[in-house]
């Protein structure tokens, strides 16, 4: 039997490319948790953000072929189709609202901690990227901070936003582009990570 | 305003994933050209990416990860079959080829024939693949879980897809045994103890077959499944060779 666990994803990757159902099944346990929370955190409704997950998954088993490690992780690609998946369900459930159903529930956190099937290392890596950045959240104005996570975790337009927060569109561009460079600084700054 | 300098004031919008379809097209046309927008967007994009990563984690349920496997597996079965049935082609394409080279008139005829068959074959396999993979892709599709029974080899697997609107449906096994030729297995839909026939099918040399189910009736009319193995289709069950059965509510 083949030991995974001390398989970088993109070596897990590379034979799920080769339709190889355990290491995709052994992708999917050590991962499935992040697109669960990113989906979450966008639908606020357990259900739908479950379906986002399994359909991320799905496009992962069908388009291994196509991941690039030279343009990114894993881990980035993967999420970046479950945010694209969540935010395009997002907007079309606020064209039908009567079936958006809010539940801001956050069920069975795991918090920061590597079980038994992930590699520990990139577990590891991963869990201070993601303590480092809510950090950097944390320090960021406010205004700033509203206006990214209004886009990236709502995906409202630059134009909803401005109708949203009563602010000219020109305002709510430059909060966006100066909340995205300090963001840059406070991770690129070692003090962040330390505290 | 430069046509530049409105597409660099929306890379950062871009890296957001907060952009309408054409103002994102837009992006991508100028980000196609143009070295210096592509490394703004990298740089923003790192920043972005890393938002998704800070997220806490939260375990989804077990039926996620059991509906998605049964998809890929469903996926792993479908497309074997047409593998090794272009395989068959090839083969049978290549006999051809060496056992009738002397009669080149007749044959050139015969290979147009058979080029015909083939080709009308694959489509007809392509289609029924593209059928199956549409219903067992579609998240609505209501998935069960076939238990084995006594006779299933260990590590067998069958699951029933079903349209959500119970106007179709596919079942999809593994692990099971290739039978002889004068055996088959049989899938029975069952209701109050009565089952109906719902087709025949065979397995491929993985153990890998499908079925899309035939049934005159709604399969939402019906509360529990089963295969067995019978010498030909039957009307009624050989109970002592039951395969898999169980409730598809």
């Amino acid at each position: 039997m083949t030991s995974f666990q001390s398989l970088a994803d993109a070596d897990l990757v590379t034979r799920v490319a080769q339709r190889d159902r355990a290491a995709f099944e052994y992708l999917y346990d050590r991962h499935a948790s992040h697109a669960m929370g990113l989906a979450l955190k966008i639908l606020h409704n357990e259900p739908i953000a479950e379906e986002i997950v399994q359909e991320a998954f799905w496009r992962v088993w069908k388009r291994a072929t196509t991941f690039d490690a030279a343009r990114g992780n894993f881990t980035t690609w993967l999420l970046g189709i479950v945010h694209n998946l969540a935010i395009d369900k997002l907007r079309r459930l606020r064209a039908a609202p009567a079936t958006l159903e809010i539940d801001d529930i956050e069920r069975n956190p795991t918090g920061d901690i590597a079980d038994d099937a992930q590699n520990v290392v990139e577990q590891a890596w991963a869990s201070m990227q993601s303590a480092d950045m809510r950090r950097a959240m944390a320090k960021l104005p406010e205004a700033q901070r509203v206006v990214i996570e209004l886009a990236f975790f709502e995906g409202l337009s630059r134009q909803e936003i401005a109708q949203r927060l009563d602010e000219p569109l020109g305002t709510i561009h430059t909060r966006a582009r100066l909340g995205l460079m300090k963001l840059k600084d406070l991770l690129s700054d070692p003090r962040v990570s330390e505290q | 305003m430069s046509r530049e300098t409105h597409v660099d004031e929306l890379i950062v919008w871009y890296a957001l994933g907060a952009l309408a379809t054409d103002e994102r097209a837009q992006v991508e046309q100028h980000l196609a050209t143009c070295t210096q927008c592509r490394a703004t967007l990298a740089e923003a994009q790192g920043v972005a990416n890393m938002l998704s990563q800070s997220i806490k984690p939260i375990t989804p349920s077990r039926r996620v990860k059991r509906n998605l496997m049964a998809r890929v597996d469903a996926d792993l079965a479908a497309v074997r079959p047409r593998t090794s049935m272009a395989v068959r082609a090839r083969e049978w394409w290549a006999s051809w080829g060496r056992g009738w080279a002397p009669a080149v008139a007749f044959a050139s005829l015969i290979l147009v024939l058979a080029f015909g068959w083939w080709n009308f074959t694959l489509q007809d396999e392509l289609s029924r693949t593209r059928k199956v993979l549409s219903e067992v892709t579609n998240p609505s599709t209501l998935v069960a879980t076939l238990p084995p029974a006594v006779n299933a080899p260990h590590d067998a697997q069958a699951k029933l897809f079903v349209a959500a609107d119970y106007t179709s449906a596919l079942l999809a096994v593994g692990g099971l045994k290739p039978l002889g030729p004068d055996q088959t297995y049989e899938f029975w839909l069952i209701r109050g103890g009565q089952s109906v026939p719902a087709g025949c099918f065979n397995v491929d040399q993985h153990g890998n077959g499908r079925l899309q189910v035939q049934s005159v009736e709604s399969v939402g009319n019906f509360d529990q499944a089963g295969i067995t193995i019978e010498r030909g289709c039957a009307l009624s069950p050989t109970l002592s060779a039951l395969v898999f059965v169980g409730s598809i509510k």
